[in-house]
């Protein structure tokens, strides 16, 4: 066995207890009780990325890739942010309006819409 | 006809043309499943009542064991590639043998997961969650079932290919790999989104 494979066998190893060991964190971390919401999300997808990280590094071998591969990438993270965020910053989407909120059993919010305009039911449509 | 490339890597792209080819599949799935991530964020956003639709009932530690099983296939899939570069075809149809198996045993929890929440009436139809909760889950178990079938194909009859075109083969492997090792990868962000946080 050649000693470069011998080497990547060993990272193999230790990339897979680093995920074990993630995992059990990312279940751990659940539990706690955060002063902020928001702390326990960042920790929990901090985790994830972490792993996500080792999954793409080593077994995915991007950390010793060609650069048509990296430009490849760069160029999906691009498209995926602006797939990511843009509806939550477009100003003008209707998404917000509560009207337009599935709710359970595949009705929508009506009463939030009535109280906005009034008992005028002819204008809604 | 041989197909050019498959072997020998492109003097422009310094890549064989397959793995080129999966790279840029991976990326259009990226966006499929990014779309999907969006449209979760931008409902639990919005509604309003995202909190009373039971998010806390799904089965975390059965996801959590199906979460350590993508993770050792991931390895037993790298390791069958390694398997082929060392020259070791017994040890290639070990390690594919158990990603397969391993495949298999996260379809299994997975239709145990479906079958309780079936049974206690909790359908995609039900509310916000659980729509996109199926949505996303249903669509990586797809994913499964498409991998199984290519490691299975490599598995069985692909496998004559490695007395022929020894180089060509690897290449395979390594090509197969990528793609399950993505579908890990979006399991390790669609645990804790959709069952901890």
């Amino acid at each position: 066995m050649s000693n470069d494979m011998k080497h990547h066998i060993v990272i193999y190893r230790n990339v897979f207890i680093g995920l074990l060991i993630c995992t059990g964190l990312t279940v751990g971390v659940s539990y706690i009780e955060f002063s902020f919401v928001w702390v326990g999300v960042a920790v929990g997808l901090a985790i994830a990325f972490l792993k996500g990280y080792l999954v793409a590094a080593n077994f995915m071998h991007l950390n010793d890739e060609k650069p048509l591969i990296y430009l490849t990438l760069v160029l999906t993270i691009m498209f995926f942010m602006v797939l990511f965020f843009m509806p939550t910053m477009w100003h003008g989407n209707s998404l917000t309006s509560p009207s337009n909120i599935p709710m359970q059993n595949g009705e929508v919010l009506k009463e939030m819409d009535s109280h906005e305009h009034g008992n005028n039911h002819h204008g809604d449509h | 006809m041989k197909i050019p490339f498959n072997e020998d890597l492109r003097p422009d792209t310094g890549l064989y043309n397959a793995k080129l080819g999966i790279w840029l599949f991976l990326a259009s799935e990226v966006m499929l499943f990014g779309g999907l991530f969006s449209a979760y964020i931008m409902l639990r956003l919005s509604d309003p009542n995202w909190a009373n639709y039971g998010q806390s009932a799904l089965n975390v530690p059965l996801a959590t064991l199906n979460t350590a099983i993508l993770i050792t296939s991931s390895i037993t899939m790298v390791m069958s590639w390694v398997s082929l570069k060392l020259n070791d075809i017994k040890k290639y149809s070990f390690y594919m043998g158990l990603t397969l198996l391993c495949s298999f045993g996260f379809l299994i929890i997975k239709y145990f997961e479906y079958s309780a929440k079936f049974e206690h009436g909790l359908y995609p139809s039900t509310n916000n969650f659980l729509a996109i909760y199926f949505t996303i889950t249903g669509l990586h178990g797809l994913h499964i079932i498409g991998g199984i079938f290519v490691n299975g194909y490599f598995f069985g009859p692909g496998k004559k290919m490695w007395s022929s075109e020894p180089q060509r083969f690897t290449n395979r492997i390594e090509v197969a790999g990528l793609y399950w090792h993505f579908v890990d990868l979006v399991w390790i962000f669609v645990f804790p989104t959709l069952y901890l946080l």
